[in-house]
């Protein structure tokens, strides 16, 4: 799938440097709950990113993890009017998304994966853009996005959740409705696992 | 044996936990032109109606029928069913039937026998058994 690199850069940069610009989420989710649904547009500037990012790395299917994504934030909006701001907004948000995407997992067969360009991602710390570097870095987005959904969901969901969108096991824990030890043991265990799928695959190859 | 093969290398050197947290924690650059659209789409229709649903993506399954043609043989089934039981349990009661005991019946048989014929009788009843 092509994309536009960069189109859209400077409105997501905007929206990452001055927060400011925009109220906080639950502000927009009380302006939501009361039927103003133009509160919803900041939210999904705000978190369309990180969630779809999410969805596509535990689904493998960009397609469906912008769909799966737009079901989020219809969710939310339907969710709005009951929503309490007792936790944090990101506990709240990727508590809805991991429902959506469990049941999109267990109502669908296994859909085909379709992986996008290592383009698609901003990878904050690479400073290697010759041509070989990039064939590389293709290469290793496949490996690692194949070994993903590989890997169970208990495992998955935790390590995407601290390392992709940095929530603490105790927001993990709100999530995932477990304790916070047992979300320990998941993120020590789903990295070793990882780390074998990836293993396995390298020698296969 | 050669000694000086080199062994395959077990463990690929590239997934240490730094490059593992490289890869994973990239996010999308940016949304696809498709979501933008979608986005759009999802508020005009949340503006023009908040309670609207959100439309039907493409991939989802088609919605099944609630009413199909198999759906009346069962309404059917269980309507007949209901009518029966109500005509059953709501029918009159027959009649009571006149009573005829063992003993009325032994009363009859033995009404016209002689004294000597219910002697002969007894004994062969008792022989019998």
């Amino acid at each position: 799938m092509i994309y536009q690199v960069r189109v859209l850069k400077e409105e997501f940069q905007e929206t990452e440097n001055s927060p400011i610009e925009f109220p906080s989420d639950e502000e927009l989710m009380r302006r939501c709950g009361q039927g103003d649904p133009r509160a919803l547009e900041p939210i999904m500037v705000r978190w369309r990113l990180p969630i779809i990012s999410f969805l596509y790395r535990s689904l493998g299917n960009l397609h469906d993890a912008e769909d799966l994504a737009m079901r989020v934030f219809h969710r939310l909006y339907q969710a709005s009017p009951r929503y309490e701001p007792t936790a944090k907004f990101s506990t709240y948000i990727f508590f809805i998304a991991r429902r959506l995407m469990l049941n999109e997992i267990r109502r669908r067969k296994r859909r085909p994966m379709e992986l996008v360009s290592p383009e698609t991602f901003w990878y904050q710390d690479f400073s290697d853009d010759r041509e070989e570097g990039a064939a590389l870095r293709k290469e290793r987005e496949a490996q690692i996005q194949k070994a993903l959904p590989e890997l169970s969901e208990k495992y998955r969901t935790p390590m995407l959740l601290n390392i992709q969108n940095h929530l603490g096991p105790s927001e993990i824990a709100e999530v995932m409705d477990l304790k916070v030890n047992r979300v320990n043991v998941l993120l020590h265990r789903g990295r070793a696992q990882l780390k074998k799928i990836l293993q396995e695959s390298y020698e296969q190859e | 044996m050669n000694k000086n093969k080199t062994p395959f290398p077990k463990n690929d050197p590239f997934w240490d936990d730094q490059n593992i947290d490289l890869y994973l924690s990239a996010p999308l650059e940016t949304p696809s032109k498709r979501f933008m659209q979608k986005q759009e789409e999802l508020l005009e229709l949340l503006a023009i109606d908040p309670q609207r649903a959100i439309p039907v993506e493409a991939t989802s399954p088609p919605v099944r029928n609630r009413f199909s043609i198999h759906h009346f043989g069962s309404i059917a089934a269980t309507l007949i069913l209901f009518v029966g039981s109500l005509i059953f349990f709501t029918r009159e009661a027959p009649p009571p039937t006149e009573q005829f005991s063992e003993e009325d019946f032994w009363a009859l048989v033995f009404a016209d026998l002689s004294d000597d014929e219910m002697e002969f009788f007894l004994l062969t009843e008792v022989a019998w058994y």
